[in-house]
């Protein structure tokens, strides 16, 4: 018995040794809660910032003309936007690359009304979590100013 | 080879320990076992691959201290000068080594390191760090009975930080060109075009659904100066929240969309620059059986000119993702960390 044991480990060690290398790489944990539900928003545009170590997607309605081939800039009533801003790590798959983590906030904005050329927004932030988290009037200001003008990234 | 050799000592042992023959009779048989063995063990020998050595052109140029890593890791097989132990010219290695130098060679050969493109030039590199780090190169099996050969986490380093500069000085300056955007919609091309859609030589066609689909990941490389938005199909997305992801499910399909960045602005805001290319897999394990079930396609520039003049452009794909061979071979997927919660 022992010694078809000892068989055993000797032949397994010699067809690992002779066949290929014992090679075995771990496998990370999903973290499917990063995904963010979009529900009927498209993407608009998306940045990232090293410094901050944030990746963003800002998304959008279809409401006047917000994608498309030939998006329009301005904000009309109606209007969504969802500017969603992720963590960012290095690929754990990948030297050289950077891939979103966690989901840190989801701003949103819209636009409820119009007067002379003036447009009423209005802006809700959360965590990932689905708290509301209050950002001070500098950074509402900041968002809505690159919703305002916003670049829409080209899509063939 | 040699396994059986050892498997023929095995075999014997395991009959003298059952005692189904006498010690005279397990004498015997060994020695016939072993001594055929041998004879086709010499035989190999005779008719075992010779190994040219070209004479090397336009060799690899890079830091010396680079150089040498990778002279002593890989040239044996990817350049023409393969320098072999005696044990690599004996059947049966003989045969393993010859066969890996010349995929090797063909592969990328670094005594003709000229005749790439610096843009392939650079692709290749960050692959070579990217398989040392997986622990695929120099082949695990040629490393095991080439100890000196393994590189070293400190010449790792190394040579990330060869590729990181390399890469820096090419990609920092970022896109500065205006902005191209398609003039008509994709719909209105079709149109134009009598529903002719770009279509992969391999039969997979562009779409424009995925736009509705879920972003399951938002990527840059330095390598190579882009971002990317990952899209994924429900049954992508469902497969990933259940964790079945090898194999992902058929009818998984994802879809890359990859863009030049522009320069960093004075806050490190990096935004899209020029839409750059479209590439997608499509999971159906019957049809793409060729490639790990997976089905490739890559769209260049605003008018989608597809990729790949021949079926087989999608093996080096593949071979590249089999880097993430526990993630059914995609990279890009959402993995664990500290979430943080911001309040
Ligand atoms: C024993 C021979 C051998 C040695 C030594 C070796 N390789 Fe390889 N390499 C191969 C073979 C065979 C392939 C193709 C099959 C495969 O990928 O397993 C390959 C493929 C590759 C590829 C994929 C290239 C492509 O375009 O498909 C890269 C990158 C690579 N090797 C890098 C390295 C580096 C870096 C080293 C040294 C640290 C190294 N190899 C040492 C045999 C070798
Ligand atoms: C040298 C390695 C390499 C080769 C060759 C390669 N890929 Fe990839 N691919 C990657 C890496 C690394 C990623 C993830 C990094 C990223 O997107 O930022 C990736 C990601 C992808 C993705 C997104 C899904 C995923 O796996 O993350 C698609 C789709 C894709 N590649 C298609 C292709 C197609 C089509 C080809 C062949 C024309 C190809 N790849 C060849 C390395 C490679």
């Amino acid at each position: 018995m022992i010694a078809i044991m000892r068989t055993r480990i000797y032949m397994s060690f010699l067809s690992c040794f002779t066949i290929w290398g014992c090679t075995e790489s771990s496998k990370l944990k999903l973290a499917p809660q990063t995904i963010f539900e979009k529900e009927n928003l498209q993407v608009i545009m998306s940045g990232f910032n090293k410094r901050k170590n944030t990746s963003t997607i800002l998304y959008g309605n279809s409401i006047g003309g917000n994608f498309g081939a030939n998006k329009i800039k301005s904000l009309v009533p109606g209007q969504i936007f969802k500017l969603v801003t992720w963590g960012q790590k290095p690929n754990p798959y990948w030297f050289g690359g950077n891939i979103n983590d966690g989901i840190l906030t989801i701003e949103t904005v819209k636009i409820s009304g119009e007067e002379n050329g003036y447009v009423f927004t209005e802006y809700l932030a959360k965590n990932n979590k689905g708290d509301i988290i209050h950002k001070n009037n500098a950074e509402r200001l900041a968002t809505i100013k690159l919703i305002s003008d916003r670049k829409p990234s080209a899509f063939p | 080879m040699i396994r059986v050799f050892f498997q023929v000592i095995v075999f014997t042992k395991i009959l003298s320990d059952m005692k189904f023959f006498s010690q005279n009779q397990i004498k015997k048989i060994a020695v016939i076992l072993i001594s055929s063995w041998f004879v086709v063990y010499s035989l190999m020998q005779f008719s075992a691959p010779t190994i040219s050595d070209p004479i090397a052109t336009g060799e690899f140029k890079g830091p010396m201290e680079v150089k040498r890593i990778f002279e002593r890791a890989c040239y044996d097989c990817h350049s023409n000068e393969t320098k072999l132990q005696w044990f690599d010219k004996i059947a049966p290695f003989s045969y393993m080594v010859s066969a890996d130098i010349h995929e090797a060679r063909k592969r990328y050969n670094f005594s003709t390191w000229d005749t790439i493109a610096p843009a392939d030039q650079e692709v290749k590199l960050w692959y070579m760090v990217n398989m040392i780090e997986a622990g695929k190169m120099p082949l695990p099996k040629y490393a095991l009975l080439h100890p000196k050969a393994k590189v070293t986490e400190k010449e790792l380093l190394i040579l990330k930080s060869y590729v990181t500069g390399l890469s820096t000085r090419n990609h920092s300056p970022g896109d500065t060109m205006k902005i191209k955007v398609a003039k008509v919609s994709f719909q209105e091309r079709k149109k134009i075009n009598h529903n002719m859609v770009p279509t992969s030589i391999n039969g997979i066609s562009y779409f424009e659904d995925y736009k509705n689909w879920k972003v399951i990941a938002s990527t840059n490389r330095i390598d190579n100066g882009t971002m990317r938005l990952v899209y994924g199909n429900d049954i992508t997305v469902d497969a990933i929240r259940a964790n079945r992801i090898n194999p992902w499910p058929d009818g998984a399909i994802i879809v890359k969309v990859v863009w030049n960045v522009q320069p960093e602005d004075k806050d490190g805001n990096v935004s899209p620059g020029n839409f750059n290319n479209i590439q997608v897999m499509v999971k159906d394990h019957k049809k793409f059986s060729q490639t790990e079930g997976w089905g490739f396609a890559r769209f260049s520039g605003l008018d989608l000119k597809p990729y790949g003049d021949h079926v087989s452009f999608a093996t080096a794909c593949i071979d590249c993702h089999r880097l993430v061979t526990n993630n059914g071979f995609v990279f890009d997927v959402p993995t664990q960390k500290t979430d943080l919660v911001i309040k």
